[in-house]
């Protein structure tokens, strides 16, 4: 027989057919200045929020308020409230009014600014709200993009009762609170002066609030029963801090319109689904808000009218088995010489915050190694914190 | 005609002596190359030819004829070959005329010369014949002596010149000398001569049949030089041409281009895997979303206005494992033609172009088997004749073995991800007598996909044929065929618990077509036939998956319609340089019940709040009814010898398109007919240029344009939902597609090194505009469709280094395609949002790839076994990362952009391919 045919050993160096994704930032010419209209009303008490701004260029993080203009919450029975700006570009309903929302009736804005054009919503059903049942996690694993194990962490997910009528459509949004720690103490402080730090603890321990980027959109519509039940929410990961102390989860629940909801699903469409093979092309998103005075100008943004229901729970860190993989603070030589030269700080940066080796020397690790409001929090702890 | 063609390739006509030989009419149809075998085999001639001299094409045995000598005129003298025959029953094919303007005194007959002096160099014979062919190094030879040349300035070189093996005289032997360019040939005898200048010249010896010989000749006087030739092994040679010669200019048709396979298999590959559709993406107008998209984009039309069948079967998916391979095994190939301009008549319902397939088709002598092993498949074909000369099969199957391709892939969905697929065919052909052939072809591809245990998809092509040709006296032939085709996929979701789902698909063709040749002139060829096709496309219910899952079950109404067509097309050669083809064919599409339709407030755009009446129709009721009259009609006009200029317009009409709004072709796609809302799309396309073949034919050259125009485009809305969608009408909008383009080509069909470059511009720009119910893509404003790619450049080349080692490389370059991007960033409740710009206003960074392979041959012993063959490819060479996409997230409150690469990185791969028996079997 012939030789070749014992070829079954086939050689093939795979170099990896790898797909790689890469950071990537093109040359965005473009820029729309368009007037951004943020705000809901809910059946919750106000004073209701309604913030109008000018959308920003992609890579800039500003704000630039749409001031002094005219606005104007109306029910479809012609009762209106006006809304009085607080601050530039965030306008509130009078709390003396004692503005609240009904379920079962219908709301727009209207919104005039100091150019003279007029902004009008459609009218938004204020949907009956729907209770939370239970929010909860579960320790799960996901296999991580780049690393060899697999991360650990917490899956959040949550059920609903059951609704009724035509409240069948959802938005979750998320605010997350966790408690952490700088991983030393602060021994003493510059300010001009060296001085031992007289509370070593107190800028030990912090509690950081932020809002989950992600849109969470569910509707019972196509589902035989009128309650979502271990509908998944995001999950956190223990690469980070967040699950290490202690962690808090409140979850928000619009109860919207469909027309509201569309909106917002559309929004959670466009963030989720743009990495994979089978993409579609992504677009601008309209919402309910349109320009009378000229219908070709765009608006960004929803007036969203919602029956709103929370939902906050905590959890501790995961059992000891999970391991954590974030980077901690350690004293190097370094820190030790920096700290003869702590006098050399600028005054804008005093305090200087440092710390000291287990040998008692002093030690000047970078500032969030000590103070754990560098690392974003804030050493208040929350009024809604529940300690174990 | 440069005088060195004429020379190397002069045969001189010898007038047949002995008995013709006749030939089996069952030869019919073979290609040239088993021709040539199987007459040698069978019948006691042999045929000597230039391998690289003779494009591909079938040889017809006409009724008239069984003369060998006759049947070889009849087919090559179009080709501008010329046939001679030997008392031994040795036919010589050979390229060009007979050069008729040589000196006077260049040609001496051996007899008239008076050789003076005879100094004899004799040339030693090479041994090492077997040996893989080097560099013509020239020996030295000195001719006569000086004393003898001092009385005159030429010298009359005599000799014979014979075969190495046998001594046999070598008859039309070339003799050519490089520094005048001037040549000659030996007579039945072997014997030369010519008279040249003394000095020193560079003297090639060459015939059709024998590897060539170089001298360097240091002419002193009149002399001789005795040349033994080393016979060639044509076995050895392959065709590497990829279309019909005189296609090229002769023919009438714009936008046509046929590859062989064995241009795909020359060609570099991914993975391992060759593939007949990445070769489409190399020729002019054909553009792709990206790698691993399914599908391919022909002149500015999106992919549902392609038609792919194989042997007749449509193929409604082309694609395995997302669109990463083609599904159609390349072992089982025998070419494809690629109509993307002029379409022919007995085409219809697809506006932008045909891919035909033709599989191959079984020996009717032995029985054969190939197969191969690449990183991703294994694949297997095995033919031959199952009563001998009368009846053969041909089945060809491939699988995929492992996973672990995904599993190496970095991405993290496709490394959880499991995969497999696998693809068979099956071909009968049953000649029942001279007049009728039955053919039966089978063909079935599957796919099996689970991502990231999230989604599972499984998706299915299969399809069947039947087809009678019948041939009738006066070149009249009769094809009729019964034609099977489905496409169905089973999609699983899990991503959540209590939404997971089935969804099945389901699209049933069922066609029966018939058509008749006649040549009622000869300068006509007359086609009629007409065929209709059944279409049911059914949603299947959308169930929950598991008892955990609580979505409620749709039902779907399954659609069906009837389209059908009588066409009556002609070819007529009203002089030999006007040719006139085309002609007309009436379509007629009928939407049937029983089925439940919505209608909406006119002057509003459809939405489920605007459905204005429900209409109920019984079974095979006639809901709707389009009819069409396609034009096709091109000319061609010759300029000069090689040289044509052609016109072409051509009216198509298409009643099924695609549901689908992904950038790429997604495996849960599926087909909709137009129905009581959607209209049925249209397309007119004109296109022209000039065509030539250059430098002897050893280029071909065209400059071809097109303008194109779809009316009624199905588009979608932004965000729209396909999937499961009881109301796709509210999703839709039409539109227009504007497409022009001008697409340059210069191809090298034979040689040594062959291959071919082309350049194109294109535009194709997409309107949505519906004035009456005011719905619209990007403000109503034009723009590029998904697959605008303006300039791409393709450079094909394949080079026979050796016999055993043949080099392969490729160049594409494509400008990004369209995309949208952030213009501005905004808050929602705290949550940063990226406004997107006007629709692909932005484009992707510019596509470039160079892949490079070499075949490596086995050994080329005449008796053995079995002959294996590597192929060792390198994909992507440079590595550049291009982009599949780009795309835009929110990460801790900043937008960050991210560039999805699909081949990230040069890609090596390795491929036995093994048959049984020898290389050119």
């Amino acid at each position: 027989m012939n030789k070749t045919l014992h070829i079954i050993l086939f050689l093939c160096v795979w170099l990896g057919c790898s797909t790689c994704i890469d950071e990537y930032s093109p040359e965005l010419k473009g820029y729309d200045n368009l007037l951004v209209v943020d705000g809901f009303i809910s059946d919750q008490p106000g004073p209701y929020t309604v913030t109008l701004s000018r959308s920003v260029r992609p890579g800039s993080s500003g704000f630039i308020p749409e001031t002094d203009a005219e606005v104007k919450i109306s029910d479809k029975q012609g009762n209106e409230v006006y809304l009085a700006e607080q601050e530039d570009g965030i306008y509130l309903t009078p709390e003396s009014a004692g503005f609240r929302g009904v379920p079962g009736k219908k709301y727009r804005i209207e919104i005039k600014t100091t150019n003279g054009s007029l902004y009008v919503s459609d009218f938004a059903m204020l949907m009956p709200s729907v209770e939370i049942d239970r929010v909860y996690a579960e320790l799960e694993s996901v296999p991580a993009e780049d690393e060899i194990y697999d991360l650990r962490g917490y899956q959040f997910y949550m059920n609903t009762k059951e609704s009724e009528g035509e409240s069948r459509y959802f938005m979750m949004l998320l605010s997350a609170t966790y408690e952490y720690q700088a991983d030393f103490k602060v021994r003493f402080y510059y300010n001009g002066n060296l001085r031992q730090f007289p509370n070593p603890d107190s800028l030990k321990t912090c509690w950081r609030t932020y809002t989950v980027q992600n849109i969470f959109t569910a509707s019972t519509e196509e589902l035989n029963t009128q309650n979502l039940e271990r509908f998944p929410l995001h999950f956190v990961d223990t690469e980070t801090r967040e699950l290490f102390i202690r962690y808090s989860l409140q979850v928000s629940m619009f109860t919207l319109s469909k027309q509201n909801w569309e909106y917002w699903d559309k929004l959670r469409e466009l963030q989720e689904n743009q990495d994979g093979l089978f993409t579609r092309q992504p677009y601008q998103v309209r919402g309910n808000v349109v320009c009378v005075s000229n219908p070709d100008e765009i608006v960004l943004g929803e007036f969203t009218v919602a029956g709103i229901t929370e939902k906050r729970i905590f959890v501790d860190r995961p059992p000891f088995s999970v391991q954590f993989h974030f980077p901690v603070c350690e004293i190097t030589e370094v820190d030790v010489e920096n700290f003869g030269m702590i006098s050399l700080s600028p005054p804008n940066t005093w305090p200087v915050y440092a710390t000291s080796t287990s040998g008692g020397a002093g030690a000047l690790p970078p500032q969030e190694c000590m103070d754990c409001r560098q690392s974003g929090g804030t050493i208040v702890k929350p009024e809604f914190w529940i300690d174990e | 005609m440069p005088a060195i063609l004429a020379a190397l390739l002069f045969v001189q006509n010898i007038h047949a002596q002995q008995m013709n030989q006749r030939i089996d009419s069952l030869m019919d149809g073979l290609s040239f190359a088993k021709f040539v075998q199987k007459a040698e085999s069978k019948y006691n001639v042999r045929i000597f030819y230039h391998p690289d001299s003779i494009p591909e094409f079938n040889v017809r045995i006409e009724n008239d004829t069984s003369v060998l000598f006759d049947i070889l005129q009849k087919n090559l003298s179009p080709l501008g070959l010329k046939i001679s025959k030997t008392s031994q029953n040795d036919y010589f094919i050979s390229g060009n005329k007979l050069e008729t303007t040589l000196p006077d005194d260049f040609f001496y007959h051996p007899e008239k010369i008076m050789v003076a002096y005879d100094t004899t160099s004799q040339v030693k014979e090479r041994t090492n014949f077997l040996k893989t062919r080097k560099e013509l190094v020239a020996k030295r030879v000195v001719i006569g002596d000086r004393k003898n040349g001092i009385k005159s300035r030429k010298a009359v070189v005599t000799g014979r010149v014979t075969s190495a093996t046998d001594g046999a005289p070598i008859v039309n032997g070339n003799l050519y000398i490089e520094e005048t360019e001037r040549g000659t040939t030996t007579d039945e005898n072997g014997n030369y001569s010519f008279t040249l200048p003394k000095g020193t010249f560079t003297l090639v010896v060459s015939s059709l049949e024998s590897e060539t010989e170089k001298y360097r000749l240091e002419i002193l006087s009149n002399g001789t030089l005795n040349v033994s030739l080393v016979p060639k092994l044509f076995t050895l040679e392959e065709f590497v041409v990829s279309s019909d010669k005189d296609r090229n200019v002769r023919d009438a048709q714009t936008g046509f281009e046929k590859i062989s396979i064995k241009t795909v298999n020359e060609i570099p590959v991914v993975l391992g895997e060759r593939d007949i559709i990445k070769v489409a993406l190399l020729l002019p107008g054909v553009q792709t979303v990206g790698e691993g998209a399914s599908g391919f984009n022909v002149r500015g039309s999106p992919a549902d206005q392609n038609q792919f069948y194989i042997n007749r079967v449509p193929v409604y998916n082309s694609s395995h494992l997302f669109g990463f391979f083609s599904a159609f095994n390349p072992e089982t190939v025998n070419d494809f033609k690629l109509y993307k301009g002029s379409i022919p008549v007995e085409y219809g319902g697809r506006l932008s172009s045909v891919f035909d397939i033709t599989a191959k088709t079984g020996s009717f002598e032995s029985f054969r088997a190939s197969g191969g092993i690449s990183p991703v498949t294994t694949r297997l074909m095995v033919e031959g004749p199952v009563i001998k000369d009368q009846s053969s099969y041909m089945i060809g199957l491939r699988s995929t073995y492992s996973n672990w391709i995904l599993r190496s892939v970095k991405n993290l969905d496709l490394r959880n991800s499991k995969a497999y697929f696998g693809d068979g065919l099956a071909n009968f052909a049953v000649k029942l007598n001279r007049s009728n052939e039955i053919r039966l072809f089978g063909y079935y591809s599957y796919d099996q996909a689970n991502i990231a245990g999230l989604t599972e998809n499984e998706y299915h092509n299969a399809g069947g044929a039947v087809t009678w040709n019948h041939y009738m006296r006066n070149d009249k032939s009769l094809e009729v065929s019964l034609i099977r085709g489905n496409f169905g996929y089973t999609d699983r979701n899990m991503e959540y618990d209590q939404f997971a789902y089935k969804l099945s698909y389901d699209l049933q063709h069922t066609e029966i077509k018939g058509g008749i040749i006649i040549n009622p002139a000869a300068s006509h060829t007359l086609t009629v036939g007409l065929n209709s096709v059944l279409y049911e496309s059914h949603t299947g219910d959308y169930l929950p998956l598991n008892e955990a899952s609580e979505v409620s079950e749709k039902k779907f109404e399954p659609e069906q319609g009837v389209e059908s067509g009588v066409f009556v097309g002609d070819e007529w050669e009203i002089n030999p340089n006007v040719m006139l083809s085309g002609g007309l064919r009436f379509n007629l599409f009928n939407y049937l019940g029983p089925k439940t339709i919505y209608t909406y407030q006119e002057g509003s755009p459809r939405r489920i709040t605007g459905i204005s009446d429900t209409l109920s129709f019984g079974n095979n009721e006639r809901i709707k009814t389009y009819n069409g009259l396609d034009y096709r009609i091109s000319a061609r006009y010759i300029l000069a010898e090689n040289l044509s200029v052609k016109a072409s317009y051509n009216r198509l009409h298409q009643y099924i398109f695609m549901l689908s709004n992904t950038i790429a072709i997604s495996p849960t796609d599926s087909w909709k007919m137009a129905d009581y809302n959607i209209q049925p799309m249209t397309g007119n396309q004109i296109s022209g240029g000039i065509y030539g073949n250059v430098l002897a034919d050893i280029f071909e050259v065209s400059l071809e344009g097109y303008y194109k125009k779809v009316n009624n485009l199905v588009e979608f809305k932004d965000g729209a939902r396909l999937l499961a969608n009881e109301l796709p009408e509210t999703e839709i909008v039409q539109g227009k597609l504007t497409a022009w383009g001008l697409e340059a080509m210069i191809k090298k069909p034979a040689g040594r090194l062959n291959g071919w470059i082309n350049y194109t511009f294109s535009k194709a720009t997409v309107l949505v505009d519906n004035k009456e119910t005011g719905e619209q893509n990007n403000f109503g404003d034009p723009y590029p469709a998904n697959y605008d790619k303006p300039h791409a450049l393709n450079l094909v080349a394949n080079y026979k280094i050796s016999k055993r080692l043949s080099f392969s490389g490729n160049l594409v370059y494509a400008t990004g395609r369209p995309v949208t991007y952030p213009t501005a960033i905004y808050y929602q409740n705290d949550i940063k949002l990226v406004n997107y710009s006007r629709r692909n206003e932005y484009r992707l960074p510019d596509y470039f790839r160079v892949d490079v392979s070499f075949n490596i041959e086995g050994n080329l012993k005449s008796k053995k076994f079995a002959h294996g063959s590597w192929n060792v490819s390198v994909y992507n060479l440079t590595a550049r990362r291009n982009a599949y996409s780009v795309y835009f997230r929110s990460e801790e409150g900043n937008i960050k952009g991210y560039r999805l690469s699909i081949f990230g990185t040069a890609i090596f791969s390795v491929t036995y391919n093994l048959k049984l028996g020898n290389y050119n079997e």
